[in-house]
């Protein structure tokens, strides 16, 4: 069986749990699929959007919708490199994840929605829409993940393709920062917020889950602990709770230590380090870390996160929590104009370890 | 064949043609058929009707900011000098959504620039005046490369005898000079509330809508004087509520569709920066990033906070447009929501504290 | 040479073509001692091995023409001279196993002259050859105890691929009376990728062929950093750095039949002995007022470069011409190595005192490719200074300055600013200048960037995932994006999975001892969770391994292993693997489907197939060549 996240997760609009605003809309929506808009999720990561997104196509489609297959799709630049890129489909729908082809990403929305939108086009004209059962074939979903790490010239030329291909192509983005995305993708999309589940709505969730897996659970403050640690980030809060549950012999204790993800602790580490020791050699070993979690694919603009958010907790005075941010935020700007996060990531820990001197 | 599918069959048809007339989206259908129905664009509506009664045109530049009418002036325009029939071939309109390279300059434009004019029908001469040109219609022509400009610039000027171009555009910074200064400008203002909230009381009614009080001010507060982005807004929200009952649409769902952060969790964050309690302001940012609330939102409202606001003395809003400035333009750049909001409350607070 | 670096040659050739025209416009009586050269260069020539008849009209250009025909002549290190020798000799005496001698180095440190010489001496020590028989030696001017391969000298009819395979053929039995050394320094176009391929696997043949006896193969591969078109790639390829480990391929590196010795650039004293002497000998072309200054001159070339053949060229050029102005530092423009660079950046100059004036030469000199490669460095290093003992503001000037810079370049639409070098290398010179560290003189040697390293594993952990998704989606039917699995399920599910894995254990040496299947199978429904775990497929290691450190590394061989053309197909074959393994066991996968996958597999594994096909004929009987070969790239089944 697989992990529980993946088990306990809604399959449709019914079942959903959290924000009932959100489902209202949703099943409204649902109502009349033939006008369903193009979407655009947005909210933190871990909240459900996905979740959403997968539970509305299948009170449109039908549970054909979670027939998942995957193709590997290659693509040449115009400098003439192969890429290759994980497509996620079912009948009805296409996933794609962009954002993994960096600069190139403009080529793979053109290219493959493009297809997609002429082969629906042919679909069209061979089986009259009546006979092919109506809603189902008039169009086909893509959904695209991470859309705020498109760039501006793929957004741009998504605008297009919307336009151009609204008739058989639906759209449906998932994002977590609404602040990159461009105002024409804005305008032409329903926007949709998602909302992370705050700390109670976690603890049921959680409980739900540990009763049906039989975990015997102490006393809720762990499960607290747990919501707490996560953030909203109900991923993570499942995981967390199924790694410690398997951990505890299936009974969690309020003493049972919590786990957090590897990365999250050598962050962790490093923060203690960089306010305790405040010297070049310290920076220098943080710079080994830094590798290290960037050799792990650990993004640049979460480790500064992790690391800026730490560190406010960590430092006692308001002057350096001050100096903190104001330097996060300037680095956190430079990782994305920059493309050696290295340089930035040590820049800022320079930076901190100079503010706290002072 | 079973009846079951004759009877799916006739409700598909059915739900067909119901969606058409659903789905057309209202700027469309509510567009101004003819120059008089153009709201507050006197001076240019003026001067166009003008030239309907002579017939005569010249190369036009309509800009201004977006859903002014710009848009909407000019294909009311051509309706009223060709009529329905005319106009498909004597009308051709690009919009941003098509590619507007060099090639296309060079390719559809000249070609449909050089055409001669066909002869209208007698019928079309009757009711309209059915002057010996084409009219084409450059959308968002600001977004134009500069070199597909200039090479318009040389099509303008070839074919004037039997084409008038009108340009339409946001900045009229961003047309070359050669193509400005050969059009006849027309700067389309702002639509003050009055006209535009006249406007929507009048979609409303048409669609029978439901609204609280104070929901279509709110709309047009949200869409800053954007015509067009008030309406499809109201479209909107008008299908969010189609379902619930009574179909009421709410200030609070308005809220929602546009994105924009209720008032309640800006006065909370805002308080809580004038507490200077950096842990509160921490804590008040995490939650509104949980909550999903994009960060260029809240910076804007924030902005208008601080700077509608009189009891703050113009020193502070300096230094507060300063940060806001600063913040925005590293949410821009691709920044981290949570990190750059954070700074943003941290640093206002911190001119607080300076006693500014 | 035309694999030398087009930037190298070119200036090389264009010092020689400055010398002939100036030498055109000088007066009459220079004309004399021209001819008078001339026929001396000629005389001289005609004795001096490995010089071909091209090459002769260009002979009065002193290099040439002062080209060591003794081994006592040659500007070499005794100890270096000895070292090949070591390992040349049992090669042509067929004691030794060693097959290819590898000679890498910066260009013009007299790789190939020391090998002709030492050939002609160790085989005219072993064959004596009737002179007047000349069997093999196609023209007059070519020695008899050393083959060169020519690449540019096509014969028709032979395709670019095959001839250095086609030479190689027809080599292999130069051995016995008629033994010759055969010296690969002109190398075929290796900057193709399957004409490369071909040259590395012909190489393999022949560290492979069961012929016991080869005559002693010896490439001088001139080692050098290109200018790389694409300034984004910073990768170690062939496109950027033209070593050994990128034209030869790491199979043949590390094949114990082939030795390397490296070169470096010529010793300072032996240099500058060497131009005083062709100083002496030619003082009759000297212009007038050029003699008095030759010290100058000379010491100045000997500074910055260990490159024989461009000091003389340059030497010539200044004695014989009337321009007054003494060599800039160094007389090629790419002399500004990665050690160098950032040597005089940490710790400023000795030659130019004046650290504004470095930095300008050094931006100038230094490529787009090295001036990354310099940025890195120069983070890796920066705190190496004064070990590590300064304020961390300085440190903070030095970084930030590095990460505006980092900004400035990454438009990737616009071309790289030079400002975004030259900022932080600025910088980081004054603020270290301003430290004033006393163990300036005494520093450690530089470390790598560990950028490639990272990149390589960043590599590793993307195959791994892919890995991971295509288990996941096969067997449990979820899809789980990149990002999500680098942040959450990339440690969690291993760690979960690892968990019922032992629970699984110990749950079958449970059921084991169970006697009744009734409460067998209720145990086996009520756990089917942890029993649906499966060692052999799924992954319980965290992906990409356990976080711990990247280091930095000194040396750069253990970061040469060329990408492999497979890793970037990793995602193709990770799928085709788990979508064969799973049409076997359950066999719900049609024929056609397979048949696309496999096609979508794409060349360079069926390149290397199609190569080893061609080796049928040349060494049938010997089977190591299939193993090494089927072992650098998985195979698909049915094909080979």
């Amino acid at each position: 069986m697989s992990l529980w996240v993946d088990k306990y997760r809604p399959k449709s609009l019914e079942t959903l749990s959290h924000t009932s605003r959100l489902t209202n809309l949703l099943q409204s929506l649902a109502v009349e699929p033939r006008d369903l808009p193009h979407l655009l999720f947005y909210g933190p990561n871990g909240a459900g959007k996905k979740t959403r997104c997968m539970s509305l196509l299948q009170s449109i489609f039908g549970s054909g919708i979670y027939k998942l297959k995957i193709d590997v799709r290659q693509f040449t630049t115009p400098s003439n490199r192969k890429l290759e890129l994980n497509v996620v489909s079912s009948p009805y729908h296409l996933e794609i994840t962009p954002s993994d082809m960096g600069n190139n990403d403009r080529i793979v929305i053109q290219e493959l929605l493009k297809e997609v939108a002429q082969m629906e086009q042919v679909d069209f004209q061979t089986g009259s829409v009546a006979e092919s059962g109506g809603l189902a074939h008039r169009y086909k979903c893509v959904i695209i993940n991470e859309a705020d790490s498109l760039t501006r010239d793929a957004q741009a030329a998504l605008r297009r393709t919307m336009e151009k291909y609204s008739r058989n192509i639906r759209f449906i983005l998932l994002c977590e920062s609404m602040s990159s995305m461009i105002a024409p993708i804005k305008s032409r999309c329903l926007l949709v917020r998602t909302p992370a589940p705050n700390t109670l709505e976690t603890i049921e969730i959680l409980s739900k889950v540990a009763k049906s897996e039989r975990v015997s659970v102490e006393d809720e403050s762990i499960l607290k602990l747990i919501s707490e640690s996560c953030d909203g980030n109900l991923r993570k809060a499942i995981l967390t709770l199924e790694s410690m549950a398997l951990n505890n012999e299936m009974a969690l204790k309020t003493t049972s230590p919590l786990i957090r993800p590897d990365w999250v602790v050598v962050i962790l580490k490093m923060t203690n380090r960089i306010v305790k020791d405040r010297s070049v050699s310290s920076i220098v070993e943080c710079r080994s870390t830094l590798y290290d979690l960037l050799a792990h694919c650990i993004p640049a603009k979460v480790i500064i996160q992790e690391l800026a958010f730490a560190l406010m907790k960590e430092v006692r005075s308001d002057e350096h929590r001050l100096g903190v941010i104001t330097w996060a935020s300037v680095f956190d700007e430079r990782l994305c104009l920059g493309n050696k996060p290295i340089y930035h990531l040590e820049g800022f820990i320079a930076r901190v370890m100079c503010e706290l001197d002072a | 064949m079973s009846d079951g599918f004759f009877a799916k069959r006739q409700k598909v048809t059915h739900a067909q043609s119901l969606s058409i007339e659903d789905s057309k989206p209202w700027v469309e259908k509510y567009r101004p058929k003819k120059l008089e129905d153009v709201t507050a664009q006197d001076h240019a509506v003026t001067v166009l009707r003008k030239t309907l009664k002579s017939a005569n045109l010249p190369h036009m530049l309509f800009y201004g900011p977006p859903g002014t009418g710009k848009t909407s002036t000019i294909l009311a325009l051509t309706k009223e000098l060709y009529g329905p029939n005319l106009t498909k071939s004597r009308v051709l309109e690009l919009n941003a959504s098509d590619e507007r390279g060099i090639a296309i300059v060079r390719d559809k434009i000249k070609s449909f620039a050089r055409l001669t004019v066909s002869k209208p029908s007698a019928s079309d001469l009757e009711n309209y005046p059915c002057p010996p040109y084409k009219i084409i219609i450059l959308d968002e022509a600001d977004s134009m490369t500069s070199d597909a400009q200039s090479a318009l610039r040389r099509t303008m000027e070839n074919y004037s005898n039997v084409t008038r171009f009108c340009l339409i555009c946001n900045y009229v910074t961003r047309i070359i000079d050669p193509l400005a200064s050969r059009c006849s400008k027309f700067r389309f203002k702002p639509l003050d509330s009055s006209n535009a909230i006249s406007r929507l009381k009048y979609v409303a009614s048409q669609e029978s809508l439901k609204f609280d009080d104070g929901v279509l001010e709110k709309v047009l507060d949200i869409s800053q004087g954007d015509l067009r982005r008030a309406i499809m807004l109201l479209q909107s929200s008008s299908k969010l509520v189609k379902h619930l009952d009574p179909p009421l649409i709410t200030s609070l769902a308005v809220d929602e569709l546009a994105g924009t952060v209720p008032n309640e969790l800006i006065d909370t964050l805002t308080t809580k920066i004038a507490s200077m309690d950096f842990n509160d302001i921490m804590s008040c940012v995490a939650s509104l990033e949980r909550s999903g609330w994009s960060g260029a939102a809240v910076t804007n409202q924030l902005h208008e906070y601080y700077i509608n606001n009189d009891q703050f003395a113009t020193r502070f809003k300096n230094a507060v447009s300063w940060i806001i400035f600063d913040s925005d333009s590293k949410l821009t750049n691709g920044g981290n929501e949570h990190i750059q909001l954070a700074n943003l409350a941290i640093r206002v607070a911190n001119l607080y504290r300076k006693g500014m | 040479m035309t694999v030398m670096k087009p930037r190298l040659k070119r200036s090389l050739s264009s010092l020689s073509s400055q010398i002939n025209e100036s030498r055109e416009s000088t007066s009459p009586r220079r004309s004399d001692v021209r001819v008078n050269k001339r026929s001396r260069a000629s005389n001289s020539s005609a004795a001096l091995p490995g010089c071909n008849t091209a090459r002769q009209a260009e002979n009065s250009e002193w290099h040439q023409k002062y080209q060591p025909q003794e081994l006592s002549d040659l500007v070499l290190h005794k100890r270096k001279l000895q070292d090949v020798r070591n390992i040349l000799e049992p090669m042509v005496s067929g004691e030794s196993s060693c097959r290819i001698l590898l000679l890498t180095g910066p260009a013009g440190c007299a790789k190939s002259t020391c090998i002709k010489l030492l050939a002609e001496e160790l085989i005219s020590n072993r064959v004596h050859k009737p002179s007047g028989l000349t069997l093999v030696s196609k023209t007059s001017q070519e020695s008899p105890y050393c083959i060169e391969y020519d690449g540019s000298n096509l014969p028709s009819g032979v395709s670019k691929t095959d001839h250095f395979d086609n030479f190689l053929t027809e080599a292999r039995y130069r051995t016995g009376p008629n033994l010759a050394v055969l010296l690969a320094e002109d190398l075929p176009n290796v900057f193709h990728q399957s004409t490369r391929t071909q040259f590395q696997q012909a190489l393999l043949r022949w560290l492979y062929s069961s012929q016991a006896q080869l005559p002693p193969l010896v490439i001088c591969l001139t080692e050098c950093e290109l200018q790389a078109l694409d300034s984004k790639n910073l990768g170690f390829s062939i496109d950027t750095h033209f070593i050994a480990e990128t034209v030869l391929g790491f199979d043949n590196l590390i094949h114990p039949r082939l030795q390397r010795i490296k070169f470096n650039p010529i010793n300072k004293t032996l240099l500058k002995k060497h131009l005083n002497d062709i100083c002496v000998q030619e003082r009759h072309a000297f212009i007038p007022g050029k003699w008095e200054h030759r010290n100058t001159f000379i010491s100045n070339a000997i500074q910055n470069c260990g490159d024989i053949r461009s000091s003389t060229s340059a030497l010539q050029l200044w004695a014989t011409t009337t321009g007054s102005s003494l060599p800039n530092n160094g007389t090629r423009e790419h002399s500004i190595s990665y050690f160098q660079g950032l040597g005089r950046i940490m710790y400023g100059s000795k030659e130019i005192c004046d650290d504004n004036q470095m930095i300008n030469q050094l931006v100038l000199s230094s490529s787009a490719n090295l001036g990354e490669t310099l940025k890195l460095g120069l983070l890796e290093n920066y705190a190496a200074y004064n070990k590590q003992k300064f304020p961390v503001s300085y440190a903070m000037d030095i970084l930030d300055a590095l990460s505006l810079g980092d900004t400035m370049s990454s438009d990737s639409s616009m071309q790289d600013l030079q400002e975004a070098l030259e900022y932080p290398l600025r910088v980081a010179r004054r603020k270290l200048s301003e430290l004033n560290g006393e163990q300036s003189l005494s520093h450690s040697k530089p470390n790598f960037p560990r950028e490639s390293k990272v990149r390589k594993l960043c590599k590793l952990f993307v195959s791994d995932v892919d890995n991971y998704s295509y288990i996941t989606m096969q067997k449990y039917n979820s899809w789980h994006t990149f990002r999500n699995i680098a942040l959450h399920f990339g440690f969690f599910a291993p760690l979960i999975r690892k968990h019922r894995n032992y629970k699984k254990k110990a749950l079958n040496h449970h059921l084991n001892s169970l006697g009744s299947p009734s409460e067998r199978c209720a145990i086996i429904e009520a756990n089917a969770s942890i029993l649906a775990v499966d060692e052999e497929q799924d992954v319980l290691k965290r992906i990409g391994g356990d976080l711990s450190l990247v280091n930095a590394t000194q040396d750069f061989e253990s970061k040469e292993k060329e990408d492999e053309p497979a890793a970037s197909n990793s995602k193709t074959l990770a799928f085709l693997r788990l979508y064969n393994k799973n049409s076997v066991s359950e066999g719900i996968m049609d024929g056609d489907e397979n048949d696309d996958m496999s096609d979508e597999i794409s060349d360079p594994i069926v390149h290397s197939e199609d190569g080893d096909d061609d080796s049928l004929d040349f060494s049938d009987e010997d089977d190591t060549i299939y193993d090494i070969l089927a072992s650098q790239s998985p195979r698909k089944p049915g094909r080979a």
